[in-house]
C-alpha cells in the first residue's frame, strides 16, 4: 500500500502544504524573487539555493515542505525521489539559448548550463536531504497516478525503497505547477496485480489534486 | 585599484548569484575558494567568462587561474595589468 504521509503545491500564485497557505506570490513579482523571498523568510541558510534555477528552486521549497522537520541530516537509503514534468528543463534551456544566440556577444553561462536538465532537481533534493536511494526524472505530459504508482511499486520491489519524495515538477517562464509527495511504501501490501491499492493511490491523488490548496 | 575592486566584487556577486551577501561583506584579500566565500568548481568556470566578457581577459590554463583567482585583490591586481576592455 503506499500512502500520502504530506503533500505540497506551487501554482504560481500560492505556495500551500498539507491544506495549509506556506506564502502567497505579490503581484508583478517574479517567480525567481518570489521563491528567493520564501527561501529568505524560511530563515533556512542554504547557499546553493541561490545559485539553483527555478526548477530546482521549486522542488527544493516543495520538499522543505513534505519532509518532517529534522530530518535532513539522517541519510535516507530506503527513500528516493520521483519526478514528472512537462516541460523539464526547457525553462531553462531557453535561457541558456539567449547566452550563445550571439556569435559576438558568446558567453555561455557556467551556471545556467549546469541546470540544462530536467533530472537536476532530483538531485537537489536528494542532496539537501541526504536521499540515497534512486533519483529519476521522466518527461510526461501530465502526473499519471498509474505511472507513478508504477515506479514507486518498481523500486518497491528492486531497490527495497520504502519512502518517495514525488510527483510532477514543471516551470516554464512565469507558468510552475508542481505537487510534491512524501509517500510511505508498505511492502507487505505491495502487488502489481492489485487494482484495490491502485485505486485508494489514484483517489488520494485526486483528492489532492483537486483539493484548493 | 579600490575601485576597481569595489567593482569587482559587485560583479561577482551577481555572476555567482551571492545574493545573501553584499560586497561589503567580502574581504578583499580572503581566499575565494575553500575557506573564505566557499566557491566551488561551477564558479570558477563563471569567473573565468567573468573576466573574458567584462575585460578581455581569455585565460590559457587552468594553473593560472589558480594564481589569479587567489583573492578578489590578486584577480583586481591581475586584471588592471592585462585587461584589453
Amino acid at each position: 500500500m503506499i500512502t500520502v504521509k504530506s503533500y505540497c503545491k506551487i501554482d504560481g500564485r500560492t505556495i500551500s502544504a498539507n491544506g495549509e497557505t506556506v506564502s502567497e506570490r505579490p503581484d508583478g513579482q517574479s517567480l525567481k524573487d518570489w521563491f528567493t523571498n520564501v527561501h529568505k523568510e524560511s530563515g533556512l541558510s542554504y547557499p546553493k539555493f541561490y545559485k539553483m534555477d527555478n526548477l530546482s528552486k521549486a522542488g527544493f521549497l516543495a520538499a522543505e515542505q513534505v519532509l518532517p522537520e529534522n530530518e535532513d541530516v539522517q541519510p535516507k537509503e530506503d527513500t528516493a525521489v520521483v519526478l514528472f514534468s512537462g516541460a523539464g528543463s526547457l525553462d531553462t534551456d531557453l535561457q541558456h539559448m539567449e547566452t550563445i544566440a550571439d556569435n559576438n556577444n558568446y558567453y555561455p553561462s557556467p551556471h545556467v548550463f549546469v541546470y540544462t536538465l530536467a533530472n537536476i532537481v532530483c538531485g537537489e533534493i536528494a542532496i539537501r536531504h541526504r536521499i540515497f536511494g534512486e533519483t529519476m526524472c521522466y518527461i510526461a505530459e501530465s502526473l499519471s497516478a498509474e505511472q507513478l504508482y508504477s515506479q514507486l511499486l518498481y523500486l518497491e520491489r528492486e531497490r527495497n525503497t520504502r519512502h518517495a519524495i514525488c510527483g510532477w515538477c514543471d516551470i516554464l517562464k512565469d507558468e510552475c505547477k508542481v505537487l510534491l509527495l512524501h509517500v510511505e511504501i508498505c511492502p507487505a501490501c505491495s502487488t502489481a496485480e492489485n487494482e484495490e491499492e491502485m485505486s485508494y493511490f489514484r483517489k488520494q491523488l485526486t483528492e489532492i489534486l483537486y483539493s484548493k490548496q | 585599484m579600490e575601485e576597481l575592486i569595489q567593482t569587482l566584487k559587485e560583479q561577482i556577486i551577481e555572476a555567482l548569484n551571492l545574493e545573501d551577501m553584499n560586497p561589503d561583506e567580502i574581504d578583499a584579500n580572503a581566499p575565494l575558494f575553500g575557506e573564505g566565500l566557499g566557491l566551488d568548481s561551477i564558479d570558477a568556470l563563471e569567473l573565468i567568462v567573468l573576466l573574458e566578457k567584462n575585460y578581455g581577459i581569455k585565460l590559457a590554463n587552468a594553473a593560472e587561474g589558480k594564481k589569479i583567482f587567489q583573492s578578489v585583490a590578486v584577480m583586481a591586481d591581475y586584471i588592471s595589468k592585462n585587461r584589453t576592455k
